[in-house]
């Protein structure tokens, strides 16, 4: 029996547009059939309610607007002035993939750079041609934030790496959001067999108040090393939903950093599958939250095959009355047996009005596997802060100092030094600790 | 330089010192002995400024200035120094950024603003190398790893790159070999100055054969019981402290 869903404005504000947007959104009518299905779903069951397991700490009911309104597409030129050469990996040498409101741009993106083994085409190119096809991993269907990705899907770039290839610099697709209004992307990075690929996906944008559904693919092969960097540094007013669905080969190591830094509604979910033996994955995160923010770090691993590692590992420093969420789930299927899985969520809580919900599960159904997760929840050590002290640090210097070491630890993980310096200094300067 | 006077503290209700008084003049080293529980240790803690202990009674001057109404950085910064029996590990601090931040903030609070990196870094390679502290050891996370003797060498190389004008050492003998505790006192002595005063806590009269005391105290049950010269660490040594709890010695 299915209750009656009570609407509230944001879940009619939603289906309006909907509703409305189905027309001008590119696709063949297969993809239409997909669209239809995922707007009938959402008009049976709208936004979650906190009910609903996987979005009880984040409540998108309450956070969506009421005035919803696509964002409005932004010309290169506009974009360009707006594209400062600043951010959190600016020191990093990479080759820039664009979009702005959802739109890949070529005009500006490092297209003429691309090594030879790299190829770049937009989805709503794929779209229109018929050949992008949506097949999530098992674990992430269902979910309502791809189902509206998928209802409202705009554009997003796709990314074919040939087999062997040995990218010199990391790739970057950065997601610019200008001016307002609703945007929903997905991108698809596909990596062809041996390949070792570094991928920083950054996520910034203006003041105004606008809604990012943004969706990520990696389809990776056998022998693949890849890493990813994924940089959340949203403008203030902004809601960012956005997915991270990744099936793995046979032996690779799948490396894969989140720093979550801005945003007033953040939730980073990332849905791994592990189908191929003798692969190691290592899912680690930073997450900065102050002011009224919410951030949410969400992640199912799914261990379908023997002998494979993961490594899962949070950090979050909440401050003023920030909340903080970390849902981690492993599954560690019947036929997985020799599964190494290890996860840890920490959160630094440095304000009395700060909260945050820590649920890391398990569900093993094999019977040969090392599994283990654990979280801890707590405001910095007075012992720590005595001892500082008695060198001569003064408190607020001596806080800031914990801080730092809490999230460095979270960052050595990162194997690539440039990225841990410029993830250092970014979070130093935050914490005006730079010298 | 430090005066306490009928100093009372007490840790949730229970008392623990119960009337200090003790007076240690510039270039004076002073020795405290005592059984377990004397409180020791807390006084120690109290100097430094830990504030698990809630002051009932009495008053430390450093110089005139009341100590007890100052931070422990600010404490740290006029030139209290406890190196501690337990050192605490920090994990993501590395040691010489504690170091230089420790030292450039007491520089800042003193306004003889920031020691230039290049004549910091001659700095602790000179001290550490008296100190058989390595390269790796300022490397590293603050104390993590560390063994215990490498702790409490780390503990004396902050104290000599601080310059601190009252050095209190509580317990800095435990847990160390021979070897070390050579190296320790070498570094302690190496301090010695008329300027500098000590306040050395240990169990051991062994200690004070490598540094000699000017004045040595008993403490029991929260109090100073007896003070003498340097003699009086080894007639401890001899007798025990049945004289003060009025047990027979074992």
């Amino acid at each position: 029996m299915t209750k009656p869903t009570i609407k509230t404005a944001a879940d009619e504000a939603l289906e309006g547009l909907l509703k409305a947007a189905q027309e001008n959104l590119p696709g063949n009518s297969d993809f239409s059939s997909l669209r239809s299905a995922a707007v009938s779903a959402f008009e049976q069951n709208g936004l979650p309610t906190r009910r609903v397991e996987d979005w009880k700490y984040s409540d998108l009911k309450r956070v969506m607007p009421s005035d919803l309104a696509l964002a409005e597409p932004v010309d290169a030129a506009t974009a360009r002035e707006n594209l400062s050469g600043s951010g959190i990996l600016k020191s990093v040498d990479k080759i820039q993939l664009v979009l702005v409101n959802g739109c890949f741009s070529a005009e500006l993106s490092d297209l003429s750079e691309l090594e030879d083994s790299v190829t770049v085409r937009s989805v709503s190119d794929a779209l229109q041609a018929g050949d992008f096809v949506l097949d999530d991993p098992e674990i992430a269907k269902g979910d309502i934030a791809l189902s509206l990705n998928t209802a409202l899907l705009q554009d997003g770039v796709i990314v074919e790496i040939a087999e062997g290839a040995d990218l010199a610099k990391p790739l970057e697709i950065r997601h610019v959001m200008l001016g307002g209004g609703l945007a929903t992307l997905r991108n698809r990075v596909v990596i062809g067999k041996g390949a070792k690929v570094g991928i920083i996906e950054t996520f910034v944008g203006d003041a105004a108040a606008y809604q990012l559904n943004s969706a990520i693919d990696y389809r990776i092969a056998d022998d693949v090393k890849l890493n990813v960097m994924r940089i959340i540094n949203e403008g203030d007013q902004a809601i960012h939903l956005g997915s991270t669905t990744a099936t793995v080969g046979g032996n690779v190591h799948f490396e894969h950093f989140t720093l979550s830094a801005s945003g007033q509604f953040v939730r980073s979910q990332s849905f791994v599958a592990m189908l191929g033996e003798y692969s190691d994955a290592d899912l680690f995160g930073a997450s900065l939250v102050n002011g009224k923010r919410h951030s949410d770090i969400t992640l199912k691993m799914d261990h379908a095959v023997p002998n494979c590692n993961s490594k899962e590992q949070y950090r979050t420093v909440l401050d003023d009355k920030a909340e903080g969420v970390f849902q981690g789930q492993i599954i560690v299927r019947q036929y997985a047996q020799k599964t190494d899985a290890k996860m840890m969520s920490q959160a630094l809580l440095l304000s009395e009005d700060a909260s945050f919900n820590n649920k890391p599960e398990l569900e093993i159904y094999a019977d040969d596997v090392v599994c283990g997760h654990g979280a801890t929840c707590g405001d910095l050590d007075e012992d720590l802060l005595f001892y500082l002290g008695s060198r001569g640090i003064p408190k607020d210097l001596a806080k800031k100092m914990l801080v730092m070491a809490f999230l460095a630890e979270a960052i050595e993980n990162v194997s690539n030094d440039q990225f841990v310096e410029a993830l250092e200094g970014y979070i130093l300067d935050r914490l005006g600790l730079s010298e | 330089m430090l005066e306490i006077k009928n100093l009372h503290a007490e840790v949730e209700g229970n008392k623990i010192l119960r009337g200090i008084d003790l007076t240690i003049n510039a270039g004076e080293i002073h020795a405290i002995m005592g059984p377990n529980g004397s409180g020791k240790s807390t006084l120690s803690y109290v100097l430094a400024g830990k504030d698990d202990y809630e002051i009932t009674e009495g008053e430390i001057l450093f110089n005139g200035e009341n100590v007890l109404e100052m931070e422990p950085h600010e404490r740290a910064a006029v030139g209290l120094f406890l190196a501690m029996q337990y050192p605490i590990e920090i994990p993501g601090v590395a040691n010489m950024t504690f170091l230089k931040t420790a030292l450039n903030a007491q520089r800042v609070a003193r306004g003889e603003g920031e020691l230039k990196t290049p004549d910091f870094m001659k700095k602790v390679k000179e001290l550490s190398a008296k100190l058989n502290v390595t390269q790796e050891m300022l490397r590293r996370p603050l104390n993590v790893g560390f063994s215990g003797g490498e702790k409490k060498r780390n503990e004396i190389l902050q104290m000599a790159l601080l310059e601190p004008k009252l050095c209190i050492l509580d317990e800095t003998d435990s847990g160390l070999d021979i070897d070390a505790l050579r190296i320790v006192s070498d570094g302690v002595n190496a301090l010695k100055s008329p300027e500098r005063s000590m306040l050395v806590i240990t169990h051991y009269q062994r200690l004070l054969n490598y540094i000699v005391p000017d004045v040595v105290h008993v403490m029991y049950q929260g109090k100073i019981v007896k003070s003498g010269d340097k003699d009086l660490a080894l007639q401890l040594e001899e007798k025990g402290y049945a004289e003060f709890t009025g047990e027979a010695a074992a």
